[in-house]
């Protein structure tokens, strides 16, 4: 009785399992049907997170908190201010562009907590999705080994629990935003749109990395390096505009730049919309968010390609 | 009846085969590890598990899978469980698959009894809403009363694996799968867990079995299978498969001290 219901409430496993029959379009559709799993599991990691701690899941607010309290000294009682002091008392004196940039770098070192804090909080997100996501097969091998699940949920409730932790940082950032006396505008609410395709974006990277992990796991290490520059090629200390635009050797490092890291096109679209108040372009908007998608859909049948023999490689 | 058993079994193996390479990990110098990388991983065995296995459990039948180690029992649960993926042939699996490989094996040790019985029905792909209408009844059937609150790892050793016996059963398998798992645990709890699975079998759900028990098999099967090196020796009625078994692996014919057991 109990099992029929049970087969109508269309849950996995019941119903024929056929190994001529496990087609992409049949993985999706079963991933579906194993949401529950990924929930409980983002639920576990969180709740692990910091278990034993003393302030427990607050150290998500918390860490953020203290971090821009460490920018904030560094930038504003460390560093002097960068900007062209000439040139914004006498704006005569120079040229259009140089105006303007000297006004962007005066607007950044007087907010830099919300201006850094923007690209690290980002940044961090991205990091330990790389790392975690990479993980996700790995350490969870005995469970791998002993009961049939879809794979795909292991890397997406990692990058799901630290989603988030990203959220909760934010909340901190708002906080931090407001105290620095940053204007917000309507702009904010484009905030979920970036959010989402930049959750998309790692979700792609974890599942292709969770997949390749296990055949080749020398790239835990290699990506502690490439992670080294990646963070370096990525605007959190300084803005693309502050890099150099004149083409060097023929190339255009900016754009390079963005089209190698799609991480780039992100911290910079937040602050865009964070911190300058300045719409996003349209191409640029939708170039990002393709990233986004492109990455999830590749990553995925990468994962699905590779992972069928699983349950030996491990 | 009869016609239901036709009509689809609960698991149909066709000409099932499992390849596994078994490899050879030494690689001695950064030049071999160079064209390691470029060949593959070295040198390894090819190893079949499994060859030309087909059979099919019948819904509401007990399978009973012999033979002595590496004979490919483990191999064809993983199958059935869908932990590796056959190399060559067919497997057809009708229901839900629970297993008791080894009990208590979602369990996550810095977790509750409570959130770990949760997290285990949602990796058998049951909703919240199905595991709170079991939860009683696991938390009844595991004797943990109080300490179901408890992170497991401060659980003994029984009370873990009452917890994963519970947890195995009540997620209500249309099949369940028993790997020498009962004979752990006291007498009294290995008693409940036998009138468990012949209340399972009441309820025609399908089991299979593998043991190196020979009364146990005996005792529970319709149909043994007997398995070496990969194939399939010997295929019937468990007197006489285990006769087969028992003069090959012991000498001895296969003798029930008590032909019907206790009840």
């Amino acid at each position: 009785m109990g099992g029929a219901a049970i087969a109508r409430a269309g849950t996995l496993n019941v119903g024929e399992f056929d190994t001529d029959k496990a087609s992409l379009r049949h993985r999706f559709g079963e991933l579906w049907r194993y949401r529950e799993l990924i929930q409980r599991l983002a639920v576990k990691d969180i709740k692990l997170r910091y278990k034993g701690s003393f302030l427990g899941f607050l150290w998500s607010l918390v860490n953020p908190l203290l971090m821009s309290v460490v920018f904030y000294a560094v930038f504003n009682v460390i560093l002097k201010d960068q900007s062209n002091a000439a040139c914004l008392n006498k704006p005569g004196l120079c040229s259009q562009t140089e105006l303007q940039q000297a006004r962007q770098q005066r607007e950044i070192h007087d907010h830099y907590a919300a201006f850094i804090l923007i690209g690290v909080l980002a940044w961090n997100f991205t990091s330990s999705c790389v790392t975690q996501g990479m993980m996700s097969l790995l350490g969870n091998a005995s469970l791998i080994k002993k009961v049939y699940f879809p794979r795909t949920v292991l890397p997406i409730a990692a990058v799901l629990s630290l989603f988030v932790n990203y959220l909760l940082a934010l909340l901190v950032l708002f906080a931090v935003i407001l105290i620095s006396g940053v204007q917000l505008t309507g702009l904010v609410l484009l905030l979920p749109l970036f959010l989402f395709f930049h959750l998309l974006l790692m979700t792609g990277i974890a599942l292709f990395l969770a997949a390749l992990t296990v055949f080749f796991r020398d790239l835990t290490v290699i990506m502690d390096v490439l992670l080294t520059a990646w963070f370096f090629v990525t605007p959190i200390f300084y803005t693309m505009k502050q890099v150099y635009n004149v083409p060097w050797h023929g190339i255009d490092v900016p754009g390079v730049l963005y089209w190698v890291n799609p991480i780039a096109s992100f911290v910079e679209s937040y602050r865009n919309i964070l911190f300058f108040q300045a719409a996003p372009e349209f191409w640029f908007t939708l170039r990002t968010c393709s990233t986004g998608i492109v990455t999830f859909v590749v990553g995925f049948i990468f994962f699905i390609l590779t992972t069928r023999s699983i349950g030996e490689k491990l | 009846m009869s016609f239901a058993q036709n009509a689809a079994p609960a698991i149909e193996f066709q000409n099932v085969a499992k390849h596994f390479r078994i490899h050879h990990e030494a690689k001695s110098s950064l030049q071999d590890m160079f064209v390691g990388m470029f060949r593959g991983r070295g040198s390894y065995e090819e190893f079949w598990a499994l060859q030309d296995v087909s059979f099919r459990l019948e819904k509401g039948q007990t399978l009973g899978l012999i033979g002595t180690n590496g004979a490919g029992k483990s191999t064809i649960l993983k199958l059935v469980t869908r932990i590796i993926e056959p190399t060559k042939g067919r497997i057809r699996v009708n229901g839900r698959v629970s297993a008791m490989l080894e009990l208590g094996t979602g369990f996550h040790p810095d977790l509750s009894g409570r959130d770990n019985i949760f997290l285990n029905g949602a990796i058998y792909g049951f909703s919240k809403r199905q595991m709170e209408e079991r939860y009683e009844r696991i938390v009844e059937f595991s004797e943990l009363g109080r300490f179901i609150d408890t992170p497991v790892k401060h659980y003994s050793s029984g009370m873990y694996m009452r917890l994963g016996f519970a947890t195995a059963i009540t997620v209500d398998p249309d099949i369940m799968i028993i790997d020498e798992v009962l004979a752990v645990g006291d007498a009294a709890f290995s008693r409940k867990c036998y009138a468990e699975l012949e209340k399972m079998k009441e309820q025609g759900k399908s089991l299979l079995f593998v043991s190196h028990d020979a009364r146990e098999v005996a005792r529970f099967c319709d149909e043994v299978i007997y398995l070496e090196k990969g194939q399939i020796v010997a295929k019937g009625k468990p007197q006489e498969v285990l006769d087969d078994y028992m003069l090959k692996t012991m000498g001895v014919p296969f003798y029930i001290p008590n032909a019907v057991p206790a009840q």
